[in-house]
Parts: structure tokens; C-alpha cells; sequence
């Protein structure tokens, strides 16, 4: 009897250690299954195989109307916001594509030219709430006529990356016109922050205006620094939250803070602030790497809210994975964080997670991630590509 | 003397079998374009509610298959290991150990 129980005790205790060895074993490793070759995603010169993948789907998409309308309707039946921002980062990446492989800038000004001119027809034709959530008929915009920075200011950086590969001067009219509506509505702002939705204040949408401007300013020799810097000013005095020193993403139009440093603003927020203030886009990138990404057994992630802030999920950052607080708005655009930023560590550990749960699909010539949708394989797109259009603003050569 | 074979830990065998037949199974019906619900994406085509009940089903036979099907042939071939290191001390005359 004793000396069956020692059996059972020593097999269990066997079995045990193995399935101990086992899980360290395959934890230790599994990452290495899905590490990506770097240089599959993003080259320093040229367009990187996986980006030409991508872009594959939106030239086909963007040359056929039945498919790019049941393509917006699914979209818009998510969030009509991004269909908006899908647009935005079409149109971004394609501008570096076209730096990056000038042999095929025609196809890619093709695309670009009726991306804007479709967003400037909707806008035109649907009025200013066609872009954004629901909720913006809730209450009035306090600046009136209504407008909102989400629109303007992508519609303006739109713009400007166009005008950046090619000026042309109905698109300079229309580009000027944009910026100037922006600075009036800014500059009168005690924020100096113009709404994205009635008395809120994006962070993501005001930065986005900033660098609009800042291209404007390159392209016709305007001057706009006093608001720029202003705007930095204010924000490292008022718009960054105490206990991380990272910024907040909304905020009323009197500077009232709404929601705190969120991953799915900050990561986009930094790389706009790369043309306005770099030395203040480098350190809240760094306070975001520090404060929002994450890594386990080799697989990059980054959270929504820092571990000091407890704030809601809404549609803008789509789902969290309990426990890990892994978020999908916010990693999806710190793979941007990281690209933008040269961070290839953690863009190594991020792409890592893309090809473990984004699930590639290679149709034909295209690629598409099925985890994902239009907007966020236009954002991965975008962050596989970037780096001319900014460098050109900055007057930097690649080399 | 006839040797003694070693019988391999069945159980974990079969069950790595089976985790990954209803991942093959989920694969082959097509739930892999449900995951959208992943980003928050309602599902191309409607469906609502079964189509991410589908995408939430892939999604865990795959992690099943990714994380688990690995660690059961894993723990199944250092168990079955060890137990023959055992066997062959024991017959040496020496203590297992394990």
C-alpha cells in the first residue's frame, strides 16, 4: 500500500516537472514562430514587401466603386469615424509610398486625388456630422457654425501630403482655406485647441491640425510658430496628466480635462508633435513606451490607459484583453509609435503579435488582416511607410 | 531478457490530437473571417452576435492550437523520457530518482 502511494507520488511528481519543463520550454520559444524578418515590413529605402501587400487591396478597392461603397457601408455601420481616419492614413501612407518609389508616384497621386476628392464631395454634400459618432448631435458645438477639428484638420493634412508630392493650385486654395478656418478657431481658443465634438477637445485631432499647419507653413512660406509653440506651451502646463506627465486626450474647450493619457491618442499625438516640437514628441513617445508598452515571452502590446488611470473602453479603442490589458486601438497605433520612432525593439515585439492574432489573409498580389478592418490596415500601412513625408518637411535627406 | 516497452502518455497525445482537429475543423468552415470582432468590427455580411460567436471560437481553438497542442506533444515526449532514464537506472539496479 505505502509503496504504491510512493509510485503514485513519484509519477505525479514526474509528470509534473515535465509539464513545468514543457510550458517553459514553449514559452521561451513560441515568439520565435512568429518574429518577423524586420525588413519584410519596413525598408529604408523603397517600399517594403508587406507595405506593397497592403497597399495592394486599397488600388484595387479605391478603382472600383460597388466594392468601395459596400466597403464604407460595413465600415461607417462600425463607426462613421473610421471610415474618416481610414482615409486620412490612405492618403499618408500612400504620399511616402510615392517618395519612397517615384516610378510609381502617378498611381499613387491616382489614389490619393480620389480619396480627397470623395471625402470633399461626402463632406460637401452629407454636412460636418457625416465623419463623426453619433453623439455629436447630443448638444451644440460651442463655436459656431459647427465644425470639428477631426474633420478639418485631416482633411487639411490630406491636403498638405498631397501638395507635398505635387502642388497644385486648386488643391493650395483648398489646403489654405482649411488652414485658415483652423487657425481662426484655435487661435481664439483659451486652449488653443479647436472641438472635435461639442466642448471636447481631441488631443489626436489637435495635434493632427498642428502638423497641418506646420506643412503649411513650408509650402507658403506662412508663419504660424506663435501658435505652434503656444500650443506647446499651454499643453506641458495644462494638458498633461501629473502622475505620468504624458498628455490627456480630450478636454473641454476651457481646458476642463475629460479623459486621460490614452494609448490609442498618445501614439499618433507624439509622431504629429515630430513636426512641431521634437524634443517634446520625443519625450512623451518615451513616457508612452514606458507607461503603455509592454512585452511578454517576446509578443508587444500596449495598453489604453497607464496603471495610474482607470478609464472606460469605447468604440475609438475597440477591445481589451483582461488581465494583460492589452488593448487593440493602442497597439495598432504603437506599432505608428514605434515605426515613427525608430523603436525597433518593441516594432519587432508588435509585429510579432500582429502575425500571432491579426491573422494575414494574402489575397492574389493584396494582403488584409482579418482581426483587423480598413482603418487599422491603413494605420499599419501608414506606419510601414513612414518617415519621407516628415523628413521632407524638415527639410532632412534619407540616407 | 525481453525488453520492456514504454507506453507513451496516450492522454496527452489524444488530446493534442483533438485540440487540433477542431482547430483544422473551425479553419475549414470559415470562422477565420469572424475575427474581426478582435478590433471591435462588426462582421462583413451581418450576422451579429453568431458570426462573432464563430470568430470567438476560432480565435480560442487557435490559441488552443498555438499555446497548448505544443506543451501536451512537448510534456508527452520529455514525460516519456524520463520514464525510459528511469527505467533503464532501474534496471542497472541503481535508483530511479525520478
Amino acid at each position: 500500500m505505502a509503496h504504491t502511494f510512493k509510485t503514485m507520488i513519484r509519477r505525479a511528481a514526474l509528470s509534473l516537472t515535465c509539464l513545468g519543463l514543457a510550458t517553459g520550454i514553449w514559452a521561451a520559444s513560441v515568439h520565435r514562430l512568429f518574429t518577423p524578418d524586420l525588413g519584410e515590413f519596413v525598408a529604408p529605402h523603397g517600399v517594403s514587401p508587406r507595405a506593397d501587400a497592403l497597399s495592394a487591396r486599397y488600388l484595387d478597392l479605391w478603382g472600383d466603386p460597388q466594392e468601395l461603397a459596400a466597403g464604407h457601408a460595413a465600415i461607417r455601420a462600425s463607426n462613421p469615424e473610421w471610415d474618416f481616419m481610414g482615409r486620412t492614413y490612405l492618403v499618408l501612407a500612400l504620399a511616402n509610398m510615392a517618395l519612397r518609389d517615384p516610378a510609381r508616384e502617378v498611381a499613387y497621386l491616382d489614389t490619393i486625388d480620389a480619396v480627397i476628392a470623395d471625402t470633399l464631395a461626402r463632406e460637401s454634400s452629407e454636412g460636418v456630422y457625416h465623419f463623426l459618432m453619433g453623439y455629436a448631435h447630443a448638444r451644440p458645438f460651442v463655436e459656431q457654425p459647427a465644425r470639428s477639428i477631426f474633420v478639418d484638420g485631416e482633411i487639411a493634412l490630406m491636403l498638405a501630403a498631397r501638395r507635398l508630392l505635387e502642388d497644385r493650385d486648386d488643391l493650395a486654395a483648398l489646403h489654405r482655406e482649411r488652414i485658415a478656418l483652423v487657425v481662426e478657431r484655435m487661435e481664439v481658443s483659451p486652449t488653443l485647441s479647436a472641438e472635435s465634438y461639442p466642448d471636447e477637445c481631441w488631443t489626436f485631432c489637435n495635434t493632427t491640425a498642428l502638423a497641418a499647419i506646420r506643412i503649411a507653413d513650408v509650402l507658403d512660406g506662412t508663419d504660424h510658430s506663435a501658435l505652434l509653440d503656444g500650443w506647446v506651451d499651454l499643453a506641458r502646463r495644462e494638458l498633461v496628466d501629473p502622475e505620468t506627465g504624458l498628455l490627456i486626450a480630450s478636454y473641454t474647450l476651457d481646458g476642463q480635462p475629460l479623459d486621460g493619457p490614452e494609448g490609442s491618442t498618445l501614439w499618433m499625438a507624439a509622431h504629429n508633435l515630430q513636426l512641431v516640437d521634437p524634443a517634446f514628441a520625443d519625450d512623451q513617445y518615451a513616457r508612452a513606451r514606458a507607461e503603455l508598452g509592454r512585452s511578454v515571452v517576446g509578443f508587444g502590446y500596449a495598453r489604453e490607459w497607464p496603471r495610474s488611470w482607470v478609464g472606460p473602453v469605447d468604440v475609438d479603442s475597440g477591445p481589451t484583453v483582461p488581465l494583460l490589458e492589452a488593448n487593440a486601438g493602442s497597439s495598432g497605433l504603437a506599432v505608428l509609435g514605434a515605426a515613427a520612432f525608430d523603436d525597433d525593439e518593441y516594432l519587432t515585439q508588435l509585429l510579432t503579435s500582429l502575425e500571432l492574432a491579426g491573422f494575414p489573409e494574402h489575397r492574389g498580389d493584396g494582403l488584409a488582416y482579418a482581426a483587423s478592418n480598413h482603418v487599422g490596415d491603413a494605420v499599419l500601412l501608414y506606419a510601414l511607410t513612414c518617415g519621407p513625408l516628415w523628413e521632407r518637411v524638415r527639410g532632412e535627406v534619407r540616407t | 531478457m525481453k525488453a520492456r516497452i514504454l507506453r507513451p502518455p496516450w492522454h496527452l497525445l489524444t488530446a493534442a490530437v483533438l485540440l487540433s482537429a477542431a482547430f483544422a475543423f473551425c479553419h475549414m468552415v470559415g470562422y477565420r473571417e469572424h475575427v474581426s470582432f478582435l478590433s471591435g468590427t462588426l462582421p462583413a455580411g451581418g450576422g451579429g452576435l453568431a458570426a462573432m460567436a464563430c470568430g470567438a471560437v476560432y480565435l480560442l481553438s487557435y490559441l488552443l492550437a498555438v499555446f497548448v497542442v505544443p506543451v501536451l506533444l512537448l510534456w508527452a515526449a520529455l514525460s516519456t523520457g524520463l520514464r525510459a532514464v528511469a527505467g533503464v537506472r532501474r534496471r542497472n539496479g541503481r535508483s530511479p530518482g525520478l
